[in-house]
C-alpha cells in the first residue's frame, strides 16, 4: 500500500465525517465555534494515532472472535490514561483540552479505525492512518465550524466581524449543525454527481 | 477457530482486560497525589481573586463528614489582620453533562455575593460552557444573599444553557441558604 493513497484516502477520498458520516456526535456538538473545533480535532489526531499504533502492536496476540471488546477496553483505557498524564503534568493544556478528552471514548472513528485498518496493517502504515484520518476528521470540523461561528456568533476565531444584527442564534444552537451538514452535504454531491454525469457523457 | 479454543479466547480477553485495568491503576496510583496538589493550589488562587491578601482557612470539608444530602463541597473562611473578611463556598449541582462546581464568595460584613466562579465542569463546549463564563457569572456580584436567585428572572439564562445557567444559579442558592442561617450577623 503507497503512503500518498493512505493520506488521499484518510483526508478525503473516505474522509470520516463528510463521506463516511462517522462520529456524528462530535461533529455535531463540538463545532459552534473554530476554537473548539481545532481542540477537538487536535485531541481526536493524537488519541487516533496512538490508538491505531496500540491495537497494530496488539493485533496478533488478540482472538479474532473478541477484537472488538479488546478494542474498546484499549482505547478506553488509553484516552484515560492519557487524560490522568495531561491533567497531572501539563494542567494548563487540560484546561483547554480536558472536556473534549471524554468525548473521544464514544468517537466511533477510532474503533472504525481499529477493526478496519489497524487490526490488518503494520504499525507504520496504522501510525500514518491515523494522522491522515484526524486531519481529514479536524479540516471537516473546521469547515462546519467556520459556517456556523460566523453566522451564528458573526465572528472567526473570537474576533467579531460582522455586525450583531446578522447573527443567527440556530445556528449555534443543534439545529444549525443539522443544517450547515446537510447544505455541505448537499452541495458535495451535486458535484460528485455533475461529475458522473460527465464521465457517462465522454 | 477451532471450537476448543473458547478457553483460550476467553482466557486471552481476560489477561488483555487485567493488563489494562493494571495499567490503568497504576498511572491512577502515581498521577492522583500531583493532580489533587494542583487542584489545591488552583483552588487557592481563586481564593485569592475573590479576597486577595488574605489567609485561607478550611472549616468544613464534606470529604471527610460525606453529608451526601448537601452539595456543598467545602467552606473556607477569608481573613486578614483577625477579621473575617468573607466566606469561600465550594458547591457543586449536576448539569447537563457534567457536575458543575462553583466557588461562592460572600462578604462577611455586608452580607452580599462578592463573586462566583466556576472551577470545574464538562458541560458541552460553545453552549453549556457560555453559563461558566464571566459575561454570565458576572451578574451575581453584589447581590445580596436575601435575594433569591432564580434563572431568567434576576438572573439572565444563556440561552441554550437553560441547565447549566440553572446548576450555577442552584449552588450558589445553597451556598446563600448556609450562609444566612449559619454566619450571618
Amino acid at each position: 500500500m503507497k503512503i500518498s493513497d493512505i493520506f488521499k484516502d484518510g483526508i478525503y477520498r473516505k474522509n470520516a465525517i463528510l463521506i463516511m458520516l462517522l462520529g456524528m456526535c462530535p461533529t455535531l456538538a463540538v463545532t459552534t465555534t473554530l476554537s473548539n473545533a481545532i481542540g477537538m480535532g487536535i485531541s481526536v489526531i493524537v488519541i487516533l494515532t496512538l490508538s491505531n499504533i496500540s491495537i497494530s502492536i496488539m493485533r496478533k496476540v488478540i482472538p479474532a472472535a473478541v477484537r472488538i471488546p479488546a478494542y474498546i477496553g484499549i482505547i478506553a483505557a488509553l484516552v484515560t490514561i492519557i487524560e490522568m498524564l495531561i491533567h497531572a503534568y501539563v494542567p494548563t493544556l487540560y484546561v483547554s483540552l480536558g472536556i473534549y478528552l471524554p468525548l473521544i471514548v464514544v468517537n466511533c472513528i477510532i474503533l472504525e479505525r481499529a477493526e478496519s485498518f489497524a487490526s490488518k496493517n503494520n504499525i507504520l502504515h496504522s501510525t500514518i492512518d491515523g494522522i491522515a484520518v484526524g486531519i481529514g476528521f479536524t479540516l471537516a470540523m473546521l469547515l462546519i465550524a467556520f459556517f456556523r461561528e460566523l453566522l451564528g456568533t458573526g465572528a472567526i476565531l473570537g474576533f467579531t466581524i460582522l455586525p450583531a444584527s446578522t447573527n443567527m442564534l440556530i445556528m449555534i444552537l443543534p439545529p444549525g449543525a443539522f443544517l450547515t451538514l446537510g447544505i455541505i452535504l448537499g452541495v458535495m454531491g451535486h458535484y460528485s454527481n455533475k461529475k458522473k454525469e460527465e464521465l457517462e457523457n465522454e | 477457530m477451532k471450537k476448543n479454543s473458547l478457553l483460550t479466547t476467553s482466557l486471552l480477553l481476560g489477561v488483555i482486560s487485567a493488563v489494562l485495568a493494571v495499567a490503568v491503576f497504576m498511572v491512577n496510583s502515581t498521577t492522583a497525589n500531583i493532580i489533587a496538589e494542583s487542584e489545591a493550589t488552583k483552588l487557592n488562587s481563586y481564593y485569592e481573586s475573590i479576597f486577595p491578601d488574605s489567609e485561607y482557612e478550611v472549616i468544613y470539608d464534606n470529604k471527610k463528614d460525606k453529608d451526601k444530602s448537601s452539595n456543598i463541597i467545602s467552606l473556607a473562611t477569608a481573613t486578614k489582620d483577625g477579621n473575617v473578611l468573607g466566606y469561600l463556598y465550594l458547591a457543586y449541582t449536576t448539569g447537563y453533562s457534567s457536575d458543575v462546581v462553583s466557588l461562592i464568595g460572600i462578604n462577611a460584613t455586608d452580607s452580599k455575593l462578592v463573586k462566583v466562579i466556576v472551577t470545574k465542569q464538562t458541560e458541552t463546549p460553545g453552549l453549556g460552557t457560555l453559563a461558566t463564563a464571566p459575561k454570565f457569572l458576572d451578574q451575581f456580584s453584589d447581590k445580596s444573599t436575601d435575594e433569591e436567585l432564580k434563572a431568567k428572572d434576576n438572573i439572565t439564562a444563556i440561552t441554550g444553557a437553560t441547565i447549566t445557567s440553572t446548576a450555577v444559579v442552584n449552588s450558589v442558592n445553597e451556598a446563600l441558604a448556609d450562609f444566612n442561617t449559619n454566619y450571618k450577623k
